[in-house]
């Protein structure tokens, strides 16, 4: 991973949000010095087709709530296929039962953050799945 | 009877399986009761009117007799005897004209006649003078010096009354008076006052009865009289005088000779007399007269079975009246027992109906909760939205001003573009909030004049997200035409994300969802209909009859209360419109709402 650019991937129906996320990663990014490539998809389904032609990303910003292919939908077919992206997942929530309704207890081991959310607080949850991770 | 108790039976099944077994008895004991209480009194009538009518008959019949015998006395004693006094004053005598004397004798035998046979006069020496008529002459020829008739009314210069003389298969009587030469008149001789005859009326005894005791007979079966003194029967309706002891033997003599043995004497006293011949009843009715010197009595007999029969026909009619009054009485009892079980089951049915209004009611208040609890869940399904949209709206701005908050210093161009994104977030979020308000402006279900349409973009506005979420496809057909409505648009509103919510729940991903208004009339109305269409499993028939029911519910058990068509059925109704649907299995449903335009003058 070191060797390529980072990929990161956001998966957002709403397009205010993927709007503001852009921005907000490329600062995260600047700060941090990363150098990363930031892709955005609106639902599970377009995401899954990213995956299947670019590979797994790096980094992964997933909105747990979207037609056509939710979010949780989306990661239990990226396990079906043989990988495992919880660990440098974010998920996104607008609802407060989001979580649970949808992945069940496993959310509560992932990073998520509730929209709507302020900078530090989206850099603090990156940086964290950053350190663990090391990339 | 017999009829009357299968009339009970077949009546038993209509009216009395309403009437539990005590009052069935009470009934029919009451009956029982009245029947019998009715038979004693109408018996006791029976026998009262008997005893009466008896009583009435026996009176009638003895005046009868009264009457009838000192009519004989009297007769004989004043009309016939007054006569042969009279005739014993006429001048006829001191004239010694025959013709004279026989026109006078005719001129009073008109009144005597036909009682009496006739009058004879005699020369003071006993020999026979003159008669009248002249064919008694061969009667009385000769001298009568020696015959009581003559020396009596000789000696006693007063009338004389002769025995009971029987003549043949007559009874005869003689009246006899002395003639004197008293009468003064110019014409004649002076009077000498001396004794000029005898004068005798001879009374023919049986003519007397028979005319004033004829009618005796239409009263009673005979009747008869007896010389008081002697005992001897002297006349007799029925028995020939002679005979009276053997011989003519018929139903009737057979019965005037128990009648006369029936007692111990032939004479009775005046009064009723009773006696049985054969089982059957007799009854003489007695009176008593006098004749001259001699005492009579006369008696009439009659049958008892003429009062009884009277009685009896009297009586039938009773009965029959009382079998009337027993039939009127039943159905008296039959309508008020009916009446009973009409009453009763009345009342069995005004507690039904209570309890049904009790019931009512609390289905009622159970409805408004519920209504509530659907208008809250309704709303909390809103605010849910309507928190996720906000929370989307305000992300822009938190992002973009938080981010400039860590670097104030960045390029002016790019600070202006999150600046721009963070006005444009809190526009959005303006927007919503107006959208809360008016919410929560119409939520006092207020009825105002409001576009249709406002309310279903209200609705789909909140809802769309979820729509998109579940990957469903929204088509709207809104007719910018359509006129406002009068309404609680609150409540147009509940209903519009009630069947649109319903769609959602049957369709799957890449459904389609068409929500359209028009203008529509319907009977003369104008309105609006709001359809709401999906393209879903659709609903069977069965499902359909009832799918308005309160309660009724195709989700499964614990996903929904199954009151929410039920609610929106009813605030229709309470609009003035219609709520219809329609479907085929298959092929999708669609719900329809037709709203009059002004139901304020529908109302």
């Amino acid at each position: 991973m070191s060797s390529l650019i980072c990929q990161i991937l956001i998966v957002e129906d709403n397009e205010n949000i993927r709007e503001i996320l852009t921005p907000m990663l490329e600062m995260w990014l600047e700060e941090r010095a990363i150098d990363a490539e930031i892709h955005d998809v609106s639902n599970g389904v377009e995401a899954l087709a990213w995956v299947r032609s670019r590979g797994i990303p790096d980094l992964l910003l997933l909105d747990v709530r979207m037609p056509v292919m939710n979010g949780a939908e989306f990661l239990h077919q990226i396990a079906k296929l043989g990988h495992d992206m919880r660990k440098q997942t974010l998920l996104l929530t607008g609802y407060a039962d989001d979580l649970e309704e949808h992945l069940g207890s496993d959310a509560l081991l992932m990073r998520h953050l509730r929209k709507p959310f302020m900078a530090p607080e989206l850099f603090a949850e990156l940086d964290k799945i950053v350190d663990k991770q090391g990339f | 009877m017999q009829k009357m108790e299968t009339q009970k039976k077949s009546d038993r099944s209509g009216i009395f399986q309403q009437l539990n077994a005590t009052q069935l008895s009470i009934g029919l004991l009451l009956i029982v009761v009245i029947t019998y209480g009715f038979y004693t009194l109408s018996r006791d009538l029976a026998q009262g009117l008997e005893d009466d009518l008896r009583t009435a008959f026996d009176q009638q019949n003895l005046t009868v007799v009264d009457i009838a015998s000192s009519r004989v006395g009297f007769h004989i004693d004043n009309d016939v005897a007054e006569n042969v006094r009279l005739l014993g004053q006429f001048p006829a005598m001191q004239r010694q004209e025959l013709g004279n004397g026989t026109r006078d004798m005719e001129k009073v035998n008109t009144f005597a006649a036909p009682r009496v046979d006739g009058f004879v006069l005699f020369a003071p020496n006993g020999d026979f003078f003159t008669s009248y008529p002249e064919s008694m002459r061969h009667l009385y020829q000769g001298n009568h010096a020696d015959q009581d008739f003559f020396k009596s009314a000789r000696d006693t210069a007063s009338l004389h009354f002769s025995d009971w003389i029987h003549e043949g298969n007559n009874l005869k009587m003689r009246v006899s008076s002395p003639v004197y030469n008293r009468i003064i008149d110019k014409n004649f001789p002076p009077p000498t006052n001396e004794l000029s005859g005898v004068i005798m009326a001879q009374i023919d005894f049986d003519r007397t009865i028979a005319s004033e005791l004829g009618r005796l007979q239409a009263n009673g079966l005979m009747h008869w009289i007896v010389d008081e003194d002697s005992g001897e029967v002297l006349y007799h309706s029925v028995l020939p005088r002679l005979l009276a002891a053997n011989s003519v033997d018929s139903d009737k003599t057979t019965l005037a000779k128990s009648l006369l043995r029936a007692f111990s004497s032939t004479v009775l006293a005046p009064g009723i007399h009773r006696t049985t011949i054969n089982g059957k009843g007799f009854t003489v009715a007695t009176a008593r007269s006098k004749v001259g010197p001699h005492s009579i009595t006369v008696n009439l007999a009659y049958d008892d079975s003429a009062v009884s029969g009277l009685v009896h026909e009297k009586t039938n009619r009773i009965y029959l009246l009382g079998l009337a009054f027993l039939l009127v009485v039943i159905i008296g009892a039959i309508v008020t027992l009916r009446q009973m079980a009409k009453r009763q089951s009345l009342v069995s049915e005004k507690d039904h109906l209570a309890r049904e209004l009790a019931l009512e009611e609390e289905k009622k208040k159970l409805s408004e909760q519920v209504f509530q609890l659907q208008k809250m869940e309704s709303l909390g399904e809103l605010a849910a939205g309507t928190a996720h949209e906000l929370n989307n709206a305000l992300s822009g701005p938190m992002g973009m001003l938080s981010m400039l908050q860590m670097k104030p210093d960045m390029a002016m161009e790019k600070r202006m573009g999150m600046l721009g994104k963070a006005v444009s977030g809190m526009e959005q979020a303006r927007s919503i909030v107006e959208g809360l308000l008016r919410f929560s402006k119409s939520e006092r279900n207020e009825k105002l004049l409001d576009d249709p349409n406002e309310d279903i973009r209200f609705v789909l506005n909140m809802y769309k997200t979820e729509l998109d979420h579940h990957g469903i496809r929204l088509q709207q057909h809104l007719d910018p035409e359509i006129p406002k409505i009068y309404a609680a648009h609150r409540q147009i509103q509940q209903i519009v994300l009630n069947l649109v919510a319903n769609a959602r729940y049957v369709l799957d991903q890449n459904g389609i969802l068409t929500v359209s208004s028009e203008q529509q009339r319907r009977g003369g109305v104008d309105g609006v209909l709001i359809s709401v269409r999906d393209n879903g499993p659709g609903i069977d028939m069965d499902t359909q009859k009832r799918i308005f029911e309160p309660f009724f519910s195709t989700k499964p058990t614990g996903e929904g209360t199954g009151l929410g068509l039920s609610i929106c059925y009813g605030i229709i109704q309470e609009h003035h419109g219609m709520l219809e649907v329609d479907s085929e299995p298959g092929d999708g449903a669609e719900f329809r709402i037709w709203l009059p335009v002004m139901q304020r003058a529908a109302a």
